[in-house]
């Protein structure tokens, strides 16, 4: 069967002719071409593909470079401000820029700024302080940072400007004061300040810009605290209630007890008041002297003590909030009472528990409400040093997927090709 | 030598055979000249690989593109109705019915066919140059010859009766 079937088909075979195309070669050498580049462009690809994922991988410090080097315009308030490290020395370059907080370190009894580009802490070995002291304030700028120098004289208040360490020094007492307070007012052109003295308290507003008006006034009894306005104007809290400075005595705004002053808004129509722990934040009207409370919303905090840390505007404050001393203090956003455009917004930034109660902040750098709860008044400036974790995962997606959707094209063109040579 | 001047001596030399090959693994001269040009063109795309070896190469992949034309010829043409129907038999003579008979056979059919009783290869080494099972190709090779009878009768002394 096998012979005559091989004999068949061969003599079948011997009826097809053969005239070679001189054309194979060519096309054959051509298609080699084609696949060569197809192969080094995919090569190339999937090179510059793993040489940029490696190179991204291979830079752990890009985001940090770009934190650190970056200058955010105008700069930010860190959404968390902590104790500066034990072992940190304090800087004698007292040119450390614009400031976003200011507080006196727990650890190390030193005055530190957190500059506002990049929320790094700084000691500042400032000239004539003492590790007793207690006056230290950034104005709501950030570009002055005030303090009580000690030396031979009487009371005096050194302020530094931050972004090119000019210092200057005014004597506002002659009596060797122990200053208790300093704080500025909404449009960073007053001091006022505070010293207790025998019986009583000395209580003075400074001009800032150099002009030789000091003035002070010995105001009997215990002075809480005090506050001072864009025209000088100050309150203090005494004798069980809130007082204007007036040329003579202290004139009584309202009997109130559990607040003092905190801040001026700057259109002078209010003061925020720090208040004992309680249900509310408080705000004296200054109009009618009434203090307008604003409760703390259902779920928050059952109870806390308010220190005002500065106006946004004129309806909107900066509050830090502690619940408890242990507890981190919190930074919110309200207005003085609740009403139909009302604010009351919470967790805008926290301060460690060690020196809640002694930081104050640049609040002009706190940007222009947009009206949303999503709006950043804070800037996490310890999570733009690290890079974005879930970024890295879709950047890693996105090399990844690429590169295969670049392999599947290949592939799929070298089939498709095939099929259109057959 | 060049590579080119060898390919050239290559295509002359074996052109002819592997021509007679393709006309048997298509049933058609056009397509049999096609299949032969197309396996050139690889062969020579190839050539530093397989300038060795060129004809096994080439007959290997006259194999499976037939089987893949076929393929693609499948999906774009009708079957045809009466596909087991014997052939008529308006042809005298032997030859032109077994030359038909085979162009009713599948391609993997006739490819076993071709490779096992023209190119005179064991099942052993046409399961290798088709890359499938030597089982499989006593199965098809059997298949084939059972169905040249039924498409031809009068074949029956050519393919044996017991095949």
């Amino acid at each position: 069967m096998s012979t005559d079937l091989r004999e068949e088909l061969d003599a079948l075979a011997r009826t097809q002719t053969f005239s070679p195309d001189p054309s194979a070669w060519d096309r054959g050498r051509r298609a080699r071409r084609r696949t060569r580049v197809a192969a080094g462009a995919a090569a190339v690809a999937v090179v510059a593909a793993v040489a940029g994922a490696g190179a991204l991988v291979l830079q752990p410090d890009r985001e940090a470079r770009t934190a650190s080097s970056e200058v955010v315009e105008g700069g930010a308030i860190p959404s968390r401000i902590d104790d500066i490290p034990a072992d940190l020395e304090p800087t004698t370059d007292l040119a450390v820029g614009r400031g976003a907080a200011a507080f006196i370190s727990t650890s190390q009894r030193v005055p530190a700024v957190v500059t506002a580009a990049d929320g790094v802490a700084h000691l500042l070995d400032l000239p004539g302080w003492d590790e007793d002291g207690q006056a230290l304030a950034l104005s709501p700028d950030g570009l002055k940072l005030a303090w009580q120098q000690t030396g031979d004289g009487g009371a005096t208040i050194g302020v530094l400007e931050l972004t090119t360490g000019r210092q200057r020094s005014d004597e506002v007492h002659p009596d060797d004061l122990a200053l208790r307070e300093l704080t500025w007012s909404p449009d960073s052109q007053w001091l006022g300040w505070l010293g207790d003295a025998d019986g009583g308290a000395h209580v003075g507003q400074l001009p800032v810009p150099g002009a030789d008006l000091g003035l002070s006034t010995f105001v009997e009894g215990n002075v809480s605290s005090l506050a001072i306005g864009n025209a000088a104007d100050v309150v203090i809290g005494a004798k069980g209630g809130l007082h204007r400075i007036t040329v003579d005595q202290p004139e009584l705004i309202t009997r109130t007890t559990g607040v003092g002053p905190g801040l001026f808004s700057p259109d002078a129509r209010f003061v925020a008041l720090r208040s004992a722990p309680s249900g509310a934040s408080s705000t004296l009207r200054l109009s009618d002297g009434a203090v307008l409370t604003h409760p703390f919303p259902d779920g928050t905090f059952d109870s806390g003590a308010v220190i005002p840390l500065g106006w946004l505007d004129d309806r909107h404050q900066l509050l830090q909030v502690w619940s408890a001393a242990d507890e981190d203090a919190e930074l919110v956003v309200t207005t003085p009472q609740v009403g139909p455009t009302s604010t009351w917004r919470r967790s805008v930034g926290s301060i460690d528990a060690s020196i809640a109660g002694r930081v104050s902040l640049a609040v002009d750098l706190v940007p222009d409400l947009d009206g949303t709860s999503s709006q950043e008044l804070t800037r996490d400036f310890d999570t733009a040093d690290e890079p974005p974790a879930p970024f890295g995962i879709e950047l890693s997606l996105f090399i990844g997927l690429g590169v295969a959707a670049a392999i599947a094209v290949l592939l799929a063109l070298r089939w498709l090709w095939r099929r259109l040579l057959g | 030598m060049t590579d080119r001047s060898a390919f050239d001596g290559f295509v002359q030399a074996r052109g002819p055979a592997l021509a007679r090959t393709a006309y048997l693994l298509t049933g058609d001269h056009h397509l049999a000249e096609d299949l032969v040009q197309a396996a050139l063109v690889q062969a020579a795309k190839h050539w530093e690989r397989i300038h060795t070896s060129p004809e096994a190469y080439v007959r290997r992949a006259m194999y499976h593109q037939n089987i893949s034309w076929w393929r693609r010829r499948k999906l774009a043409e009708t079957p045809l109705e009466s596909y087991d129907a014997p052939v008529p038999a308006a042809d005298p003579t032997l030859r032109l019915t077994l030359e038909q008979a085979l162009r009713r056979l599948t391609p993997r059919q006739r490819t076993v066919l071709v490779l096992r009783y023209f190119e005179d290869l064991t099942e052993v080494q046409t399961a290798a140059e088709l890359g499938i099972s030597s089982g499989a190709v006593k199965s098809m090779s059997r298949q084939a010859l059972q169905r040249l009878r039924v498409l031809a009768p009068e074949l029956a002394d050519l393919v044996g009766a017991d095949a």
